[in-house]
């Protein structure tokens, strides 16, 4: 004897033969946008680490300073900074190094020593938590008047941001997209019902209850929508390959790390699978409400 | 078994198709429902199959004012009902073998005592050769036999009959009937709606007769 044959052929009915194409379409979606912003998430991360790492001293050249002079006021305030408490490593940037940086702007024949730049000291914090910024800052500015902290604030602030408005982008748009999924599991179910009134009549009068009826329906909806997001996520998958090699073969000093992590990846695959019970959760509810209509 | 005190039912918002039905009947008694097309056979059928609810009156089944009972115990209730439909109402997409399992499955039976009571049940009522067969290549006759199997194949307290013999020639309507006294000997209440006179002359059970809505007479046999 064959198995039992479905009491319900939800997928032989043509509105229901559409619905694994569009839970994969949102799964597709839904999968890109996810990976965007936690890609997002990561590279804002080490942005911030990169930056909270240490700060930047400018000593400007005071108008009429012999070079002798200004390298004097450089040594000051690279001596106060390496007394100072949790200070870590202190590193002068040579002048032909803050001219190479300035390239794109003044061009390449710039002579360095003929402009008024400023000497830049990069320094790395051993400790921050022992830094005390405020004293810092008053004992370079007493080592050489006119000199320029700077923290990173201003531009931290600005990714954090953008990163902040990106990715309540990111959950609109996918919240949304699930919306959008829902919608259309719950147009196919009462549809489905509709179509299938008779067998469902049939049905309580020899004694199903109303959760014996949903429950047809939700293991159906859950195979289907399984097929649509299995096919959404290989489709997602390749895709997010195909863009990981474009970026490999990019200047790799230009690109930030755009691997995610162990748990991320963990996240990543459970979109398909909320997808699938989202999609089961909304055709049962839908059905039992449906059904309660019933006599 | 059956109580209806002063019954009125009505579709929708359209006039009463039943007015003051009164009656009982025993367990294990044996009824005949007969009377003219539209004189309301198949309502009164539709209010002990829990099909529909009265518009007023009360109705008793299993000593449960059905009138009254919560949506949540009808499943119950419909467990101890078998009914055969007018139209048979069997799942178009199921085989034969599957849509007398049914009831079976629904009331949560294991599939090796399904497998063995449908084949028997199926065979005895000669479709043996068609247990995989689905309703659209079956002759009415044959439907109307898979219909019946799926009524009886879970031991119902109460058998519910509309025109089974609408569809078959008189040698396999008794040969139905004889099924049916059987079951009512093993003590289910049967109740039969036809108007297949030859029917009910040939069986001695008592009859009752509606028209235009009405419980006209309860005769305990053709014959009276």
């Amino acid at each position: 004897m064959s198995r039992p044959q479905s009491l319900l052929p939800l997928s032989r009915e043509p509105s229901t033969r559409l619905l694994p194409w569009i839970i994969g379409v949102m799964v597709y979606l839904a999968v890109l946008i996810f990976a965007a912003a936690l890609l997002l998430a990561n590279i804002a991360a080490n942005w911030d680490r990169e930056m909270s790492a240490g700060f930047t001293v400018q000593i400007p050249p005071a108008a009429g300073d012999a070079p002798e002079a200004l390298e004097a006021r450089v040594a000051a305030v690279v001596k106060t900074l390496k007394e100072a408490a949790g200070v870590g490593e202190v590193a002068v940037v040579s002048p032909e190094v803050t001219a190479l940086a300035l390239e794109p702007w003044l061009g390449p024949n710039i002579e360095a020593h003929d402009l008024p730049l400023p000497r830049v000291v990069e320094v790395h914090f051993a400790d921050r938590a022992t830094v005390d910024m405020a004293a810092l800052i008053a004992k370079l500015e007493e080592a050489a008047p006119g000199t320029v902290v700077d923290n990173h604030e201003f531009w931290r602030n600005q990714i954090v941001s953008l990163v902040g408005g990106l990715e309540t982008l990111a959950t609109v748009a996918i919240a949304l997209i699930g919306f959008t999924a829902m919608a259309a599991v719950i147009f196919t179910t009462r549809s489905s019902v509709a179509i299938q009134r008779d067998v469902i009549e049939v049905l309580h009068l020899i004694g199903a209850t109303d959760d014996y009826v949903a429950h047809e329906f939700q293991r159906q909806a859950f195979w289907i929508s399984l097929s649509g997001s299995a096919s959404g996520t290989v489709l997602a998958v390749a895709t997010l390959y195909l863009l990981g090699q474009l970026a490999g073969n990019l200047d790799t000093a230009l690109m930030p790390d755009l691997s995610l992590g162990a748990w991320q990846s963990v996240l990543l695959w459970a979109v398909p699978l909320l997808a699938c019970l989202i999609a089961t959760m909304t055709a049962r509810r839908t059905v039992l409400a449906a059904l309660r209509r019933m006599p | 078994m059956v109580r209806f005190e002063n019954v009125g039912m009505r579709y929708g918002a359209g006039p009463e198709v039943l007015s003051d039905v009164t009656f009982a009947l025993k367990p294990g008694s044996f009824h005949f429902v007969t009377g003219p097309s539209g004189a309301g056979k198949s309502s009164l059928l539709k209010l002990m199959y829990l099909a529909h609810r009265p518009s007023r009156g009360f109705v008793t089944l299993f000593d449960r004012d059905v009138t009254r009972v919560p949506r949540g115990d009808l499943p119950e209730l419909r467990r101890r009902i078998g009914v055969v439909f007018q139209d048979f109402r069997l799942v178009q997409h199921l085989s034969a073998f599957d849509n007398v399992a049914l009831p079976m499955r629904v009331a949560g039976s294991r599939e090796e005592v399904i497998r063995k009571h449908v084949t028997e049940l199926l065979t005895w009522v000669g479709l043996k050769d068609h247990l995989h067969a689905r309703p659209p290549t079956l002759s009415g006759g044959q439907q109307q036999r898979v219909a019946i199997a799926r009524a009886v194949i879970a031991h119902p307290k109460l058998l519910l009959a509309d025109e089974p013999t609408g569809n078959v020639d008189d040698t396999i309507a008794v040969r139905l009937l004889y099924l049916f006294e059987e079951l009512n000997r093993m003590g289910t209440t049967v109740v039969i709606a036809t108007h297949n006179r030859s029917i009910i002359s040939r069986f001695s059970h008592p009859i009752m007769r509606l028209r235009e809505g009405g419980l006209v007479e309860i005769k305990q046999s053709a014959a009276e």
